[in-house]
């Protein structure tokens, strides 16, 4: 079974959340993450642990610090708050997963494990698997009709989740990229970690779109 | 510049969307009004009605700052853009994608976020400029900056 390389990231030196190796063409391995991380999308940079982003394999931890590699933002589509950044495939190169491209095919109630680096933006380069199951599948409304299809897990998130691949338990295929959780109306924050947001209601971005962003990020990938 | 930007369709700029905005912008029939909205829309959507969970946050403030350099850009003869004019000019036929691309590094460089995260919305506004005329665009855009100036003094 194909898995998810996880990796944490971080945007103007700063360690900010969780992406993946989401697909490689002759020039760039691509890596998705949540856009809202991605900040003014500056100085990126991928962690490379020593594991290689990999949950089956056992991690040394605590690590204060770990390799990176420079990465460049490709495309972002913030309809969907999802950000495809790229590498240089002779740098940095990792097998990507299969995707679930319809949304048929995710039944309410079914296994997924959210593999991520919780409280990465904290120093904690710790990757962690958690099942979970998918409590409902969203259409998220806009301003005009389009299908925005979001998974809606029982997981608590925690500050580092963002752009977390949402997993299949029963084939490994990723179905969803973290984006948040509920939040509460009266949510107070402390700078900008959220508080009193800790329910258990975690939103998820479905990726039937993700092969199509992954070929428009390498043909802008030169572009830009 | 006026004259490059009049003469590509509003909907090739809309091509250069990523497929889910794309899809759902071209679907409509859009009248200027409903695409400022929808950029309005786009720009706020990553972390809209949720509390996310990462090391930093979307900028609100982006849209209004892609909207000022534009406006120097189109509207006015400002010389920070001289050398991007130039640019395009010398393209023997620039396309849409290639218009947005060149304006995102351009303003990428004065205002300091990647040209990957101006894109998208380069690509609405050019859509709604191209729609209405730049000539309109700019004079809506004018009439809007100058009356924030006139309520700042």
């Amino acid at each position: 079974m194909k898995v998810a390389i996880t990796l944490p990231i971080s945007i103007n030196k700063k360690v900010v959340g969780t992406c993946f190796v989401a697909g490689a063409n002759e020039k760039y391995t691509a890596l998705i993450t949540a856009l809202h991380l991605i900040d003014t999308g500056n100085d990126i940079f991928i962690g490379l642990p020593p594991h290689g982003g990999d949950i089956s394999k056992p991690q040394l931890y605590p690590l204060t610090n770990i390799p990176a590699i420079d990465a460049k933002l490709g495309i972002t589509e913030p309809l969907l708050d999802l950000a495809i950044v790229l590498v240089d495939r002779n740098k940095f190169f990792a097998p990507s997963p299969n995707y679930v491209k319809n949304i048929n095919e995710i039944k309410v109630g079914e296994e997924v494990v959210i593999v991520g680096y919780p409280f990465a933006p904290m120093g904690s380069f710790l990757e962690t698997a958690d099942i979970s199951r998918v409590s409902a599948i969203g259409n998220r409304l806009g301003p005009i009709a389009q299908n925005r299809f979001e998974l809606i897990i029982s997981h608590q998130t925690h500050f580092g989740s963002s752009g977390s691949p949402v997993v299949r338990r029963i084939d490994g295929s990723v179905c969803g990229i973290i984006r948040g959780c509920l939040a509460p109306p009266s949510a107070l924050s402390l700078g900008n970690i959220p508080l009193g947001t800790d329910s258990s209601v975690t939103y998820a971005t479905f990726t039937e779109h993700i092969p199509d962003l992954l070929n428009e990020a390498y043909s802008m990938g030169d572009l830009l | 510049m006026k004259q490059i930007i009049n003469s590509i369709k509003s909907e090739d700029f809309l091509s250069v969307l990523p497929t889910a905005s794309r899809q759902m912008l071209l679907k409509q029939n859009l009248g200027e009004i409903e695409l400022i909205e929808l950029t309005k829309f786009l720009a706020s959507e990553p972390s809209r009605g949720m509390a996310t969970k990462g090391g930093s946050n979307w900028s609100p403030d982006l849209l209004n700052e892609v909207i000022k350099e534009i406006r120097l850009l189109l509207c006015t003869n400002d010389t920070k853009y001289d050398e991007f004019r130039k640019k395009v000019k010398e393209q023997a036929s620039p396309t849409a994608k290639i218009v947005v691309i060149l304006i995102s590094n351009a303003i990428s460089a004065n205002i300091g976020f990647a040209a990957g995260i101006l894109v998208p919305l380069i690509a609405i506004i050019f859509a709604v400029a191209s729609k209405v005329t730049v000539e309109a665009w700019c004079s809506k855009i004018d009439k809007e900056f100058n009356s924030a100036q006139n309520n700042a003094t």
